[in-house]
């Protein structure tokens, strides 16, 4: 039956050609989304015609919120009604059983709610701009992201009223729109360097084949910490800050990054309270430890993949932080050659991730194949992880381990499931313990139960066991702490069936829209 | 809880990818043959197909890239020719003769202090793996089996010996 399927010519083309979907990067400082045909990607502009939203939500007086540039803007006059960055927050718990709630003038939100709230509003920009309702997309999460954050991430999606056709890898995302326009082959590395995550991809480019041969990253560095670094410079100078003049120091700073990519120095206003002038140096000597951690993850993977920079045949720049001269200029001198810029590094995950939503949905000869970021593991004896499925293992995967009883009649079993490099249990990321129970009575050691780990190719995680002398078989979901309850959702879905309303007006006013316009075009016709 | 053994399919690896047995395979050939299945098995192909097609696309995407990553690796290849022609795989302890050899790489890494030293090392490593590999694969040709089981322990603390030379050259890991 295998070889059969292995051997059956053509491969599968789908059978919804009406299923239309869009890629979506869903990022820490803007998000971008975008549709691709006949792989012609484009990014989906506003209708103010801008192509990256601002990540950015505002809570304001009674009901209102304001999503994007809307909410970007009311940072100088209500500093305390915006959220900015919440991508850094998905996936994260403030103990283990909870997930981390923000509150924001006068209401609790999770992250998975914030976020959910962009993705509609990219939802809808793409609507407005293919004149079609949309319902799946190609959602791309940091390569590094774990897999709380990437559940997190799918669950944003469904609230938004996205089903999520892939998770794919922003640096694979990034190599699919590079690699499919230039034709090119050879191993690339893809540095991506956004405004909260760094990743490094190294890829492997044959023929319409993308094959992610190592990568590394960490989920809590970028732009935003060269940002931070130069409010604290400021404060350093001017003394404490409050919290407003902080965030909108932390704008500033932000400018001061972007308007340096293309100049030597300014002047500033700082919070309003003084000007002053800062210069490419300072600019430099502040944001240089951040560089260099990126270096040094650039050359574990490297290592990792058993390759030299110099057999690096092109360094792929992702993220606006990769505007920076320094960046180029250091990432330029670790690889020992001029890095490609000549792509739009904010929108090139989102054009890949478009191009990805074409080939699930309309079939495709391009492959990608990925790799999982993080080790999985079992805790064992003494507090000590025992890896399971090695990080940089291509997905899907799936591997089987055979455990025993180890007294005599025990009929249940824990298993602890970990994800990370350390050797110990307290320094990996606890993705959940389940109890095998219902274990037939036996002597100790008699018992085969076998577990199986499955990762599949949006790189979660389920696990399942069978004892296998009885065949009992338990599929056990590992999704614990770190998502949203059951009641969350339904508290949250309940909460915006009053927003349903207002979605489906909309729907049929662009429908009515698109009937309008085939009817003009058959008059044309007719004439 | 004790982990008694890791099993996977009823196929081998190189029955996976449909790859004739041998120790000295064509890598090139290898990427080929296992990029042409994954073009055809990879879950991106069924993504609008039934749940069940989904289940039985990863299960046969991941054991297309378990046995890719077993051929690609000598160690593992040759270890999955051991089992597919019965050879068993020796315990160091029952070759001293093996064993005294790999204390003394380890007393050299232990004593290589600088740069150079590692240097040098990984270069005699480099060699003597080149050679192992090298008769490693006559043996399997000729069906030398002892040769093959003592062969095959040399390649194998030679590989640990390469990664943990690897290691010392790193900078460390701290927080990964």
């Amino acid at each position: 039956m295998l070889i059969q399927l292995v051997e059956a010519g053509e491969s599968p083309r789908s059978h919804a050609p009406e299923g239309l979907a869009i890629g979506i990067d869903l990022g820490t400082t803007n998000s971008v989304v975008a549709f691709s045909k006949n792989q012609q990607p484009i990014v989906l502009k506003n209708s103010l015609e801008q192509t990256l939203m601002p990540s950015v939500v505002a809570y304001g007086e009674e009901d209102t919120m304001y999503v994007g540039k809307d909410a970007e803007d009311l940072i100088a006059s209500h500093p305390d009604w915006v959220i900015t960055s919440i991508k850094r927050w998905m996936g994260k718990a403030d103990t283990r059983e909870s997930i981390t709630r923000l509150h924001i003038n006068g209401r609790t939100k999770t992250p998975i709610e914030i976020s959910a709230e962009i993705l509609k509003t990219l939802k809808h920009q793409a609507e407005q701009r293919l004149g079609h309702s949309i319902t799946q997309a190609v959602i791309t999460v940091p390569a590094y992201f774990d897999e709380a954050a990437r559940l997190a991430t799918k669950e944003a999606a469904r609230l938004a009223g996205l089903n999520t056709l892939r998770l794919i890898n922003e640096p694979t995302a990034a190599a699919l729109a590079y690699g499919l326009d230039h034709g090119v082959e050879g191993i690339y590395a893809v540095y991506d360097l956004g405004g909260g995550t760094f990743d490094i991809s190294l890829l492997r480019l044959t023929k319409g084949v993308f094959q992610v041969l190592a990568t590394g990253g960490d989920t809590a560095l970028g732009g935003d910490d060269i940002d931070h670094a130069i409010v604290t410079h400021f404060q350093d100078q001017f003394g404490p800050l409050s919290d407003t003049e902080s965030k909108q120091t932390l704008r500033t700073a932000r400018q001061i990054k972007e308007y340096l990519s293309t100049h030597d120095q300014g002047t500033w206003s700082i919070a309003g309270i003084k000007d002053c002038a800062f210069d490419q140096d300072t600019l430099t000597q502040l944001s240089m430890p951040f560089v260099k951690r990126t270096l040094d993850i650039c050359r574990r993977v490297l290592s990792d993949a058993d390759f030299n920079p110099t057999d690096i045949q092109g360094v792929i720049l992702v993220g606006g932080s990769t505007r920076m001269p320094l960046i180029r200029q250091q990432v330029g001198h670790f690889f020992e050659q001029l890095p490609l810029t000549n792509l739009n590094p904010d929108e090139v995950v989102a054009l890949g991730a478009s191009l990805q939503a074409e080939a699930l949905t309309q079939g495709s000869d391009t492959l990608l194949l990925d790799v999982t970021p993080l080790s999985l593991g079992i805790e064992t004896m003494g507090g000590l992880v025992e890896k399971i499925i090695p990080r940089n293992t291509p997905i899907p995967a799936h591997r089987q381990q055979e455990f025993t009883t180890y007294q005599d009649n025990q009929t249940a079993m824990k298993i602890h499931v970990l994800q990370g490099e350390r050797e110990r249990v307290e320094h990996c990321r606890s993705l959940g313990e389940f109890d095998l129970k219902g274990i037939p009575l036996m002597h100790a050691g008699s018992a085969r139960i076998m577990v199986t780990f499955i990762i599949d190719a949006d790189g979660l995680l389920t696990v399942t066991a069978q004892e296998k002398a009885t065949g009992i078989q338990q599929t056990v979901e590992v999704k614990p702490a770190y998502g949203l309850s059951e009641e969350d959702l339904q508290r949250i879905l309940l909460e915006n069936a009053h927003y349903g309303a207002q979605d489906i007006t909309e729907r049929l006013q662009i429908e009515a829209r698109l009937q309008g316009e085939h009817l003009l075009q058959a008059l044309e016709k007719a004439l | 809880m004790v982990a008694a053994s890791l099993s996977m399919s009823s196929l081998n690896a190189f029955q996976h990818l449909g790859i004739e047995a041998a120790f000295d395979i064509n890598l090139k050939d290898l990427d080929r043959r296992y990029f042409a299945l994954q073009a055809k098995a990879h879950p991106d192909r069924f993504s609008t197909h039934s749940d069940l097609d989904k289940q039985a696309s990863i299960t046969l995407a991941s054991h297309l890239n378990q046995a890719y990553e077993i051929l690609k690796n000598p160690v593992q290849r040759a270890r999955c020719l051991l089992e597919i022609e019965g050879i068993s795989v020796l315990d160091t302890t029952n070759s001293p003769e093996i064993l005294e050899e790999a204390l003394e790489w380890q007393e050299k890494l232990a004593e290589a202090k600088t740069p150079l030293d590692l240097d040098t090392l990984q270069n005699q490593i480099h060699k003597s793996l080149h050679e192992c590999l090298h008769t490693l694969n006559q043996d399997f040709k000729e069906g030398r089996q002892t040769s093959c089981q003592q062969h095959y322990l040399r390649l194998v603390y030679l590989s640990k010996l390469k990664d943990d030379l690897k290691a010392l050259q790193q900078p460390s890991t701290q927080g990964f």
